[in-house]
């Protein structure tokens, strides 16, 4: 696919708070976190401007400092990174009666939960087995996809999040 | 051709194209864009290492009234530019032999909520499958997440002839 950009734009996703779908924005090398944020309001972010947001790198807890360059901060093109209010969500994942609570960054995806929550320190399913279940948000038809960031399942200041992992269904009738 | 003669629907379909969420999936080797013949268009999806099996199968979508109307997609020949031949549709013992089923709809679709012809006549899938239900908010990747998953699931064996 032809990419149509300026030489000196990278080009980042984000996720966050009110911007459920990954977003791909295009910023300059010399624009810093803090233009992240506020393009990020442009495209739904929902903490109000008075508040203060973190900036997340996928999958970690780092965050990264607002003042601080672009390509200072050690984002490369198409680097992807979280925006939210909440620095932590508490994640419940519900199996068979079972329940287990852990703690993941806004930027964790929805396939980085799944992994630690049918690993072999929680319900160790075979990767087979695992392959077979997915997480589905308690009381909703909502089966996130694997690339969603849960934070954009949480609305600050409820920095919680209820799955049950349930097994794949077959498409029949 | 130019965005003036170009209809809503493709503009939408290429705007979607350059948008976050196939860029993302393009950039995890999910899938890729191979050609556009409007309102033909024919995507490649990664799937899973297996025994004599390709490492993507190509489907061709038609994408007319996209996205008020949801595309249907069958599995392409990328090479021959043709239907793909039955013994080389994907298969499994559960989900993926139900989904890729040659003998539904003469081959012409995949055998889920999300597809256009097979919808029709499966008015109890949206309360079944709410999450794989088209809706004209959705984006083409709404559709390959759904088929990179069963590409991807322990229940695909490869292609059915291998």
């Amino acid at each position: 696919m032809t990419q149509l950009n300026a030489p000196d734009q990278i080009e980042i996703f984000i996720q966050g708070e009110g911007i459920p779908k990954i977003t791909l924005v295009k910023l300059g090398p010399k624009d810093t976190v803090a233009d992240i944020v506020k393009i990020a309001r442009e495209h739904g972010l929902s903490a109000p401007e008075d508040t203060e947001v973190c900036v997340f790198i996928e999958n970690t807890d780092v965050t990264l400092e607002l003042d601080v360059k672009i390509d200072e901060a050690g984002l490369t093109p198409r680097s992807r990174v979280h925006i939210h209010r909440c620095k932590s969500v508490e994640v419940t994942v519900n199996y068979n009666q079972d329940q287990k609570k852990g703690f993941f960054a806004p930027s964790a995806t929805v396939d980085r939960v799944k992994e630690w929550a049918t690993g072999k320190d929680q319900y160790n399913l075979s990767p087979v087995d695992a392959a077979e279940h997915v997480l589905k948000v308690c009381n909703s038809g909502d089966q996130p996809d694997e690339e969603v960031h849960i934070g954009t399942l949480v609305k600050f200041p409820d920095g919680t999040l209820c799955f049950d992992l349930v097994a794949k269904q077959r498409v029949e009738g | 051709m130019s965005a003036q003669t170009m209809g809503v629907d493709e503009q939408v379909f290429r705007a979607h194209l350059e948008a976050g969420p196939f860029q993302s999936g393009f950039d995890r080797g999910r899938w890729r864009l191979l050609s556009i013949n409007w309102p033909h268009a024919v995507i490649a999806v990664q799937a899973a290492d297996r025994e004599g099996g390709p490492t993507e199968y190509a489907l061709r979508f038609e994408c007319t009234n996209y996205p008020q109307s949801p595309p249907t997609a069958q599995p392409w020949d990328a090479d021959g530019d043709a239907p793909l031949p039955p013994e080389r549709w994907p298969s499994g013992t559960k989900r993926v032999s139900k989904a890729f089923n040659p003998g539904w709809n003469n081959g012409q679709c995949l055998y889920l909520p999300c597809d256009r012809l097979s919808i029709d006549g499966h008015d109890g899938w949206r309360t079944q499958f709410p999450w794989m239900i088209w809706s004209p908010e959705s984006d083409i990747t709404h559709y390959l997440r759904i088929v990179h998953d069963l590409l991807n699931s322990s229940d695909y064996s490869g292609p059915r002839g291998a």
